[in-house]
């Protein structure tokens, strides 16, 4: 397949993305809201993240409790409710490092907690490996069957790391007492290590004899902040097309389990979770009514879920086309009333979650779901209405709105 | 063709215009290919052209158009993937899920899927040579590697397309 080729392949493969009419509009909007606005802090290697509602509960059988969180605030300075079960089971100690639990969330839908790694040697540069979660017996993560999951290095010293999972509780474990997770995190560290900031030379009598006198050698690379991170290891496979001397490649990736690269030394981690779910998990912060059903030009659909718990957002919209009607949306959006998407109508929200699937039980029809993190309804006046909206490949705008309260 | 050199901009506004106008589309089927998601793909190109937006005041001129904003739209690719919530997604694409239109040829959907499936370093090489269309220089200063970096991912990339693709991998240009 030639240059072009592969290219036009990608782009007829993509063609349903096409352009954004409101792009400038947007960009410059923001721009100029920007200076009034904090800047978000980027999360560093090796900083803590803030942990809320903290509680580490040691023994089983004790109930579950309520905690407040305080990031954002309702109207009338109402705070979201979040339940922390009560759980057991949290750390887990090696001889490289220390792991344990930080916090965990459940909101009759969603689970999510944090772990906390810490490095017992700060010197050495840790390479770190999730291999398995699992719920119940369920695997819901597992590294062999994820390609694109890179691994991660720590790049040594005193801050723990910390990392947030989320899962959504399959449904047959709703209304269950307990669960059980396990949680499997292998890690790896030189026993002599050695770390090199990137330069663009080759420099391979050097690699060599640091290698020999049993050094582990670990490239590090620098970010657009010119903060260095370890990169991974130098591939030693010598291939003349590709390099001069055989040392040259940079691949992120974990140590090589030989004498190759010099010495290193693993361990494994389990953290094994029991978990006890409360009735009365705070499911709802604030109800919302969507309409029994909506119509309009290019459908007819049907929200088949539209929660807000203390965990984000959900919105699950079932669409039935009208005939002749392709409903391919461009995006879609959850906004505040029935207002073009804008600084100030998008719900705030960090990375959304989306899924579409054709229905398993309504013939013809398509199911978006969409799930906002941390999308709350704060700033007064608090909206009488926020809508999904989706913008068709005609440019035009349709809504579903969703009555709040 | 003389590529368009970036120059420090007095009508940033107009420039930008132009900019989203030529290289929208483009952009946003790259970091949808690189993210595998549409909403983060809007989302890292407007981050982008906001981020070039408020350089183009400064710009002191050095770069190419085009490995400029790729630069930028594969560091917030990047920034993107790097939350703790986002690398912990399975994220692997099937043909089917792909933003095509009805009339798309389904080798191509399957010859997408199959570059969106590489590992994400690999990933990223096959999309700034074949797709955006940057030298293996440019690749490399964008990424920030050396070029022997960029060909033993290349490499390494065309291998497992072949394997992938049963056969019909991509020529070595």
């Amino acid at each position: 397949m030639k240059n072009e080729k592969l290219k036009n392949c990608l782009d007829d493969a993509v063609s349903g993305i096409r352009k954004d009419p409101w792009l400038l509009r947007k960009v410059i909007s923001r721009a100029e809201s920007m200076e009034d606005t904090p800047v978000k802090k980027k999360l560093a290697f090796g900083t803590v993240q803030v942990v809320l509602a903290i509680i580490l509960l040691m023994s089983v059988g004790i109930a579950s409790i309520s905690s407040l969180n305080n990031t954002d605030s309702l109207k009338n300075n109402e705070t979201i409710p979040t339940t922390t079960p009560a759980f057991s089971g949290t750390e887990a100690e090696g001889k490289l490092a220390h792991l344990q639990i930080g916090s965990l969330q459940y909101d009759g839908y969603d689970i999510a907690f944090t772990t906390i790694l810490e490095q017992k040697n700060p010197e050495v540069p840790l390479w770190c490996w999730v291999e398995k979660i699992s719920i119940s017996c369920r695997d819901e993560y597992a590294a062999d069957n994820n390609d694109n999951y890179d691994g991660y290095w720590l790049s040594g010293g005193t801050s723990p790391y910390s990392t947030d999972w989320h899962f959504t509780l399959p449904y047959k474990l709703r209304g269950a007492e307990t669960i059980h997770v396990d949680f499997t995190l292998s890690v790896s560290s030189p026993v002599r290590s050695w770390k090199l900031l990137y330069s663009k030379g080759h420099f391979p009598e050097q690699l060599r004899q640091l290698i020999d006198e049993g050094y582990y050698v670990i490239p590090f690379d620098v970010d657009e902040e010119n903060e260095p991170y370890p990169e991974g290891y130098f591939d030693p496979d010598r291939d003349p097309n590709s390099r001069e001397n055989g040392w040259g490649v940079l691949f992120s990736g974990g140590p090589l389990p030989d004498d190759t690269m010099g010495n290193i030394i693993s361990e494994t981690l389990v953290i094994s979770l029991d978990i006890m779910l409360p009735d009365d998990a705070a499911q709802e912060i604030i109800p919302l009514t969507p309409q029994e059903s909506y119509e309009n030009d290019y459908c007819t659909a049907v929200f088949e879920k539209a929660k807000l718990t203390s965990l984000g957002l959900y919105l699950t919209i079932r669409v039935k086309p009208k005939e002749g009607v392709d409903f391919s949306p461009r995006y879609w959006e959850a906004v505040k009333g029935e207002n073009l998407p804008s600084e100030s109508s998008v719900l705030s929200a960090d990375v959304p979650k989306t899924k579409q699937y054709a229905s398993p039980d309504y013939e013809g029809e398509t199911v978006w779901e969409f799930w906002w993190l941390n999308a709350h309804l704060g700033g007064v006046p608090q909206p009488d209405t926020i809508s999904l909206m989706c913008q068709m490949q005609d440019n035009q705008f349709v809504w579903f709105p969703i009555r709040v309260r | 063709m003389t590529q368009a050199v970036m120059a420090p901009d007095s009508q940033p506004e107009s420039t930008l215009e132009r900019l989203i106008e030529e290289n929208q589309v483009q952009l946003k089927r790259l970091c949808y290919l690189y993210l595998h998601d549409q909403s983060m793909a809007e989302d890292a190109v407007q981050e982008t052209f906001l981020k070039v937006y408020r350089a183009l005041k400064d710009f002191r001129g050095e770069a190419s158009e085009k490995t400029y904003l790729t630069r930028i739209a594969i560091n917030t690719c990047k920034d993107m993937l790097r939350t703790g919530w986002f690398r912990h997604v399975d994220r692997r694409v099937s043909p089917e899920d792909l933003p095509s239109r009805q009339e798309t040829d389904p080798y191509h959907r399957e010859v997408a899927a199959a570059v969106m499936n590489l590992p994400r370093k690999l990933r990223e090489v096959i999309l700034l040579y074949y797709y955006r269309g940057l030298t293996m220089e440019e690749i490399a200063e964008t990424l920030e590697i050396s070029q022997p970096a960029v060909s033993g991912r290349m490499k390494r990339a065309r291998e497992k397309l072949k394997t992938e693709l049963k056969g019909d991998g991509i020529d070595e240009e």
